[in-house]
């Protein structure tokens, strides 16, 4: 094999191949030790909440007279399929005081009429107050006749799931607001346990944030996951692990560190002063909820306010995630652009001493370990086969690079795997478990690479300031829309489909692109 | 012989509930679930339900609603189990089509004498009918 | 040696899974052991709480002479019962810890190193509200551990103590309070009506939690006697927070002597959260003399102003002449 390289040449490449071998080896050696960290303090987390759970109480949410009220704030575009299922479930949470803000971002299907005959709607005069910008036109606004049932239908001109929360936002009349995905199915006690924070600490805490676990292969029975299991396709049972760890664990065990940055979109509670405070979610950005969530830090800061952003670690919220690589990919490299515009947006902030936690410790780490990871990731990939098969290394460095990339990473799954299971232990039945450590495997060989492949598309799509591209979005029960390439603001036509946050490699959740 | 559907996920009110039921003479079924209790009124035809507010997956509130939806199941009287005298979870309650309710922690007793009394009302109720 | 390495790798990876695996069989087996053994005795707890009283006297005697082993299988499921019923299977409960030892127990371990222990020895007395709990749970009210002293507020509360009242408000007291403001809200609605004359002692103490949940305590309490103590918070309280409150638990508690003050709270001098929170009190209120108010509110500059107003009249009675019924959705576009 030798042979057949030229003299000089082969040198070259053995030099380079020499050279990047420690970065390489470094860089993962960090990021797998940082996924090991974060799993370990999310482990140990666990254990602690587990050993208090039968004094915590829960009820004591439901019933306190301080219990702070809820607006949840559903956008809403072509989803006739699911919506009337999806409002009915809302409105049956256990919660003391919520209501269920519905915003129609000019649909063009049922989804009011099914509304409307649902719920009894008749359209009530009722001026919404701008303590948000928005710019999509309020056609009317819908209240039940009954006039018990805490239901408010806002239809506007589409103009995008962001524009649409504002506008849902406008028209909260709690002091909390809820973020929530029109098709994500709800655990009945989720609002109380994401509400616990605001309830313990309601002078500090400004922000809580829920799981968001992978529906695919679940039983689910009238809008309720009722037993979660494994799906059949491989990719579906990739991300349900990947959701595992970069929600149960990557979030957690930040909230540990007081470093969470991203709260998911499809189910995330803030108080609502603060979101206008901050101008409420940028249409012009694609990773709105870690806008959002970032925004909230340096306005916080920027006030030297004492204050909190937490995560809850019971899983609360469920999600359909992609189950084709076209739509998988379209997602991660959308993702990862938001990333990288927001991350930009915020760069004042990266290392500035003011900012604190998050300047020094959480937006650098995503800059090194989560932005810049694809292009490392690719590299090692490629690097260690590529020298230990053109022999060009010496096979005991091609092989250090190999287990820091692989075996590594390999040991880190399982090794989440293991928290799950003895802290949460969700999924019941055995051939989950026996599919959950295949998938340990598989995932790091040729999943992880592939994702990284996509997001340094997303990337350079983000270096590039191309207008995006949206791919075709297709699964199974969703319409299929062509979504046209334009400016920024043009995704009107997207429904708010995908999971809000994403997990990256391993860990850190990637911020939710619509 | 009357039968009584007793769903709860927690094992000991469970078995509570039905002691008390069935020394008081009637015939009582057990599920854990809210999917189990819709089979069971899909199945079995109860003449009562006492149903757990909390449950995990589908909570009592759901499966009330769902009963109210389905035609055979649309007068079935209904019994909530509900977490202390919390104005949310009753007026949540009535609002899904509960009959009456029972705060937890209750009393056996107390209990016992609801569902009497909401089996004798419904019982003249489809006498009426 | 390339080999070596990759055995070593491999191996760990199965080590862990190992790990996992069997962890989950002992965990099953463990809980299958646990269900069987208790499975014997199930019927006499049974008895116990649901049985007529002959039965459950029977009962609590058989459960009471148990051998140890018996016992310690079944004491997590006799304490776990004690959240689950009243009345007098609860009493029969309480009986049968006390001569057990369970209580005694408990009292001592409010002062153990582990604050686990202690957590869930104040949890233990609150529910099982057995006489001299409360001074230990006060103490603990001072506790090192936060999740200890919100359980023993908790406890006071299921005791329903009336002098526990004002140690509770002094939880409050400090900066951060020392127990979450929701938790002394919710043992102080249990204490009830006895320690409303402490709660209006409280309700202009210098520390603004405390004044706020005094006040929702109150408006939830519905106590009459409290409304000129919550008017004099609705009009001169220095926070907006406060007064706020104030309007919500005079909204609540329902007396139309608290009117006027109400009206004036609507006033546009007024800061915009306390006009909504008035507007939204009166709807609660629902006495009709505030109709022309409401109405005259419904044209405010302020949205939110008129909006609360709407509510309150929809929710008050007949829907108002502006708010224009129509059952037919309008089609996308035709704006």
């Amino acid at each position: 094999m030798t042979a057949l390289v030229g003299g000089d040449v082969r040198d070259a490449v053995a030099m380079v191949l020499e050279l990047s071998t420690w970065p390489v080896l470094v860089y993962f050696l960090l990021l797998n030790s940082s996924y090991l960290v974060l799993i370990v303090l999310a482990g140990r987390d666990g254990a602690r909440g587990r050993r208090r759970a039968p004094f915590a109480d829960h009820e004591e949410t439901l019933s306190a007279p301080l219990t702070p009220a809820v607006s949840l704030l559903v956008p809403a575009h072509d989803e006739a399929a699911g919506i009337v299922a999806s409002v009915g479930a809302l409105l049956a949470l256990r919660y003391p005081r919520h209501e269920v803000v519905v915003v129609d971002d000019g649909s063009t299907d049922a989804t009011f009429a099914l509304l409307a005959d649902a719920y009894g709607l008749v359209e009530v005069t009722r001026r919404l107050p701008a303590d948000v910008p928005t710019t999509g036109t309020v056609l009317s606004v819908h209240e039940p006749a009954d006039g018990r049932t805490p239901l408010v239908v806002v239809r506007k001109v589409n103009s995008g799931r962001s524009d649409a929360l504002n506008v849902g936002i406008n028209a909260a009349r709690h002091e909390l607001v809820c973020f929530v995905d029109a098709d994500s199915l709800l655990d009945p006690d989720a609002l109380t346990v994401v509400a616990r924070p605001f309830v313990d600490d309601p002078a500090r805490v400004v922000a809580s944030g829920g799981v968001v676990r992978a529906v695919n292969g679940s039983r689910v029975v009238a809008g309720r996951v009722v037993e979660a299991r494994m799906p059949s396709g491989w990719l579906a049972r990739i991300q349900v692990m990947e959701y595992l760890r970069a929600f149960l664990l990557g979030r957690a065990g930040w909230s540990r560190l007081g470093c969470l940055v991203l709260i998911s979109g499809a189910f995330g509670l803030y108080r609502r002063d603060i979101v206008v405070q901050v101008g409420g979610l940028d249409p012009t950005c694609i990773g709105e909820d870690l806008e959002l969530c970032v925004a909230v830090h340096r306005a916080m800061r920027d006030e030297g306010r004492d204050y909190r952003v937490v995560a809850v670690s019971e899983p609360v919220s469920w999600t359909e995630v992609p189950a084709t690589r076209a739509v998988l990919g379209s997602q991660r490299r959308r993702w990862h652009r938001g990333l990288a515009e927001v991350l930009w947006r915020y760069r004042g902030m990266l290392g500035n001493p003011r900012y604190g936690r998050i300047g020094l410790v959480a937006l650098p780490y995503y800059v090194l370990f989560e932005l810049i990871a694809p292009l490392l990731e690719v590299v090692g990939a490629v690097l260690g086969p590529m020298a230990l098969v053109t022999g060009l290394l010496e096979p005991a460095r091609a092989l250090a690079v190999i287990l820091a990339v692989y075996a590594y990473a390999m040991f880190v799954s399982v090794a989440a795997l293991a928290v799950e299971e003895l802290s949460f232990h969700r999924y019941g039945r055995w051939r989950d478990l026996v599919v959950s450590v295949g998938v340990s495997f598989v995932e790091n060989v040729g999943y992880r690479q592939l994702t990284a492949w996509w997001r340094l598309q997303g990337l350079w799509a983000a270096l590039r300031r191309r207008e995006h591209v949206w791919g075709v979005m297709t699964r199974q029960g969703f319409d299929s829309e062509d979504l046209t390439p334009g400016s920024v603001a043009a995704p009107a036509s997207v429904a708010s489909r995908a999971p809000v946050a994403a997990p990256s490699a391993v860990a850190e959740p990637q911020p939710a692109l619509r | 012989m009357t039968t009584i559907l007793v769903a709860d996920d927690d094992a000991d009110i469970r078995d509570l509930v039905a002691f008390k039921l069935r020394q008081a003479g009637y015939e009582v079924v057990k599920v854990e679930d809210g999917v189990q209790a819709l089979d069971a009124v899909r199945t079995g035809a109860p003449d009562l339900a006492v149903l757990d507010l909390m449950m995990p997956g589908l909570s009592g509130l759901d499966v009330c609603a769902q009963l109210r939806r389905e035609e055979t199941s649309a007068h079935l009287p209904v019994i909530m189990l509900t977490a202390r005298v919390q104005e949310a979870d009753v007026a949540a309650g009535f609002r899904t089509g509960a009959d009456d309710y029972v705060t937890k922690p209750f009393s056996p007793r107390e209990l016992l004498s609801r569902v009497q009394a909401l089996l004798a009302r419904a019982g003249t109720a489809t006498a009426a009918r | 040696m390339i080999l070596a390495v990759f055995a070593v790798t491999s191996l760990v990876v199965l080590l862990v899974v190992a790990g996992v695996v069997v962890r989950r069989v002992t965990r099953r087996a463990q809980e299958s052991r646990v269900r069987r053994l208790s499975a014997e005795h199930r019927p006499l707890l049974l008895a116990l709480v649901a049985g007529d009283p002959e039965d459950a006297r029977d009962a609590a005697a058989a459960v009471a002479g148990l051998d140890r082993a018996s016992w310690r299988v079944l004491e997590p499921v006799v304490i776990a019962l004690l959240g689950k019923v009243r009345g007098e299977g609860r009493e029969e409960v309480v009986r049968l810890l006390g001569a057990r030892g369970v209580l005694a127990r408990a009292r001592a371990d409010l002062r153990g190193r582990s604050a686990v222990r202690r957590a869930a020895a104040a949890d233990l007395l609150g529910r099982a509200d057995a006489a001299g709990g409360a001074r230990g749970l006060v103490r603990l009210l001072d506790d090192r551990d936060a999740d200890v002293r919100q359980v023993a507020a908790r406890a006071l509360g299921r005791i329903a103590a009336p002098a526990a009242a004002p140690v509770l408000l002094r939880s409050l007291a400090t900066e951060p309070p020392r127990v979450p403001p929701a938790t002394v809200a919710q043992s102080l609605l249990r204490i009830g009506p006895a320690g409303v004359p402490d709660l209006l002692a409280a309700v202009d103490h210098p520390v603004a939690v405390v004044r706020s949940t005094v006040v929702v305590v109150l408006g939830r309490l519905g106590a009459t006697a409290a409304v000129p103590a919550l008017c004099a918070r609705l009009r001169e309280d220095a926070l907006t927070d406060v007064r706020c409150r104030a309007a919500a638990a005079l909204g609540a508690v329902g007396l139309p002597a608290a009117v006027p003050d109400l009206v004036a709270a609507t006033s546009t001098a007024s800061p915009s959260a306390l006009r909504i929170a008035a507007a939204r009190a009166l709807g609660d209120l629902g006495a009709s003399s505030t109709l022309p108010v409401l109405h005259a509110l419904l044209d405010d500059d302020d949205v939110r102003v008129a909006n609360e107003a709407g509510t309150a009249l929809l929710s008050l009675g007949p829907p108002p002449g502006d708010v224009a019924p129509r059952s037919t959705p309008a089609p996308v576009g035709a704006r």
